[in-house]
């Protein structure tokens, strides 16, 4: 005796005025009761995928991670679902195979007809799983759109951007576009430039900045700051400085704030050290020492 | 400072100043350090107040699970086991003690704090960094700034290895309070490059007590405590 059979009956007994005889139609005779069945049955399936959901998350939650977690939880759900609806429909509406069938192939039109760009979404949606070149929580830039990665799902993937709007990716445009994912690395690199004036004392501005760096704790140990002498302008001498900082850190409030004030604080730390950042200037020398003369009265 | 308190206290320090005050039901919790200052009210009846060390890596924002210790490199030859002595700095939890549970009220550290890579960017992870001493008998400390971290390092590999880095996972750590704040922790060497590091669950004097750990507090479930493999290099 089949599931649907216990059930059968119990509807049955409980409500026999459901188990009326219908008249026959193209899809085979169905009662009211069965009918009743094949939908408590979805129900049970609907419900037991959700408690299998639950359990799993529960179990792997803390060995997954959390969009590969969702993926199985949404298969788990997806796959209990279809088996009830595979045992209540043949069951149920017995001679009616052909309805199961026209269902099925239904879906399948539709999903062909509506939109080929579903099918790709959903194969890319896999792949991202698998791929897995952005995460939940990870900072990323697809395409124009750059912004926090909040659900990967399996036909789209969600991202908030920084001024807090909800943006919907379609998942084949994740797989078909360069994807910048700024937190894949634990940490990133800055480069900044400041021009200090060719009379300062080099090394000592070199000391001074090392020395700033150390006392900021993001600014990452290791690697170690470089400070160093990349050019020699017109006006002034250029100092590069490369600092690595922790890429989770980089989009918090801190980070930002961090990032507006560090020339700030590089340019107060070297003027109070006596070092004076440059501005553009000329010498102009002359080989008439008469104009020189003429110069110097304010004739020229 | 540390310990537990089942009515109100306050603890000054030139650096710090600690306090619960209040009637039952409206206590006031306040902390200043490192000039920023913290108030919280308890308005629900509280058990007991314990404040211990915890893991010392969740200040200034819990960007790293591990910590890191640099110190002055150490050659070992093969074959050999040591132990040294090395500082680590001190991050001491205000928790809320009731009928075994524990919510963590307060973080603080009067220690410096800095973070760092162990590793390369896209494969390493950030640590908490700091830097000790090689010390070969137990260093004095401010058990508010400092601890100490008994190392027990061998050298299972076939040639002389130098060591200047430890790096310890959080998940692992078992601290002990007292006169002085104490973790014991053990390196396996196996070449120049690998390293396992773990912690024992072992007092460095018999009079300490152990610490509520952040892990234990948060309940957080732990599916293997078998040490961090140092695959980054220990020099």
């Amino acid at each position: 005796m089949t599931p649907v059979d216990i059930l059968t009956g119990i509807v049955n007994r409980t409500m026999p005025e459901l188990n009326f005889e219908p008249e026959p139609d193209f899809i085979g005779r169905i009662s009211i009761a069965e009918v009743l069945i094949f939908f408590i049955i979805l129900a049970v399936a609907f419900i037991l995928g959700k408690i299998v959901a639950i359990y799993l998350k529960k179990r792997y939650s803390h060995q997954m991670k959390k969009e590969r977690l969702n993926l199985l939880t949404l298969l788990a759900r997806v796959a209990i679902f279809l088996i009830g609806f595979f045992i209540a429909a043949p069951a149920v509406f017995e001679t009616s195979m052909f309805f199961v069938g026209l269902i099925i192939a239904g879906i399948i039109v539709a999903i062909a007809f509506s939109s080929a760009k579903i099918l790709t979404d959903f194969v890319a949606g896999i792949a991202l799983f698998y791929d897995h070149p952005i995460r939940i929580g990870d900072f990323v830039e697809i395409g124009t759109r750059s912004g926090t990665v909040e659900e990967i799902r399996l036909l789209s993937t969600v991202l908030r951007t920084d001024n807090g709007v909800y943006v919907r990716v379609p998942n084949d445009e994740i797989y078909t576009t360069d994807v910048y994912n700024y937190y894949a690395n634990a940490a990133r690199r800055y480069d900044y430039d400041v021009g200090i004036r060719y009379e300062d004392d080099v090394e000592k501005a070199v000391e001074i900045l090392e020395k700033l760096f150390d006392g900021y704790t993001h600014i990452l140990k290791n690697p170690p700051p470089e400070v160093f002498v990349s050019s020699f302008d017109s006006s002034s001498v250029q100092i590069k400085f490369r600092l690595w900082l922790p890429s989770t850190w980089i989009n918090t409030i801190d980070g930002a704030s961090f990032k507006t004030s560090i020339l700030q604080e590089v340019k107060k730390t070297l003027e109070t050290n006596g070092i004076q950042i440059a501005f553009p200037q000329q010498v102009v020398w002359f080989g008439d020492e008469t104009l020189r003369q003429g110069f110097d009265r304010g004739h020229l | 400072m540390y310990g537990t308190y089942n009515e109100n206290f306050s603890y000054e320090d030139p650096d710090l100043t600690l306090s619960i005050s209040g009637p039952a039901g409206n206590r006031h919790y306040t902390r200043e350090c490192s000039g920023k200052s913290v108030r919280k009210n308890l308005v629900s009846d509280i058990g007991s107040i314990i404040i211990n060390p915890v893991e010392p890596v969740n200040l200034p924002d819990g960007l790293a699970n591990h910590l890191e210790i640099s110190f002055d490199p150490v050659v070992i030859r093969p074959g050999d086991e040591q132990v040294i002595y090395l500082k680590f700095p001190v991050e001491t939890a205000v928790f809320l003690e009731s009928g075994g549970n524990y919510d963590v009220l307060d973080i603080f550290s009067l220690a410096t704090t800095k973070y760092s890579l162990y590793g390369q960017p896209e494969t390493g992870c950030i640590t908490k960094w700091y830097r000790s001493g090689v010390y070969t008998a137990l260093p004095e400390t401010d058990p508010l700034r400092e601890g100490v971290i008994e190392l027990r390092f061998g050298n299972s590999g076939s040639g002389w290895v130098e060591v200047s880095r430890a790096v310890f996972q959080n998940i692992d750590m078992h601290l002990y309070y007292g006169d002085i704040v104490s973790m014991t922790a053990v390196m396996e060497i196996w070449n120049p490059k690998l390293a396992r590091t773990s912690f024992l669950h072992r007092p460095l004097i018999t009079t300490l007590t152990p610490s509520v750990e952040l892990y234990t507090a948060r309940k957080i479930p732990i599916v293997q405590r078998s040490g961090y493999i140092m695959e980054q290099g220990i020099s």
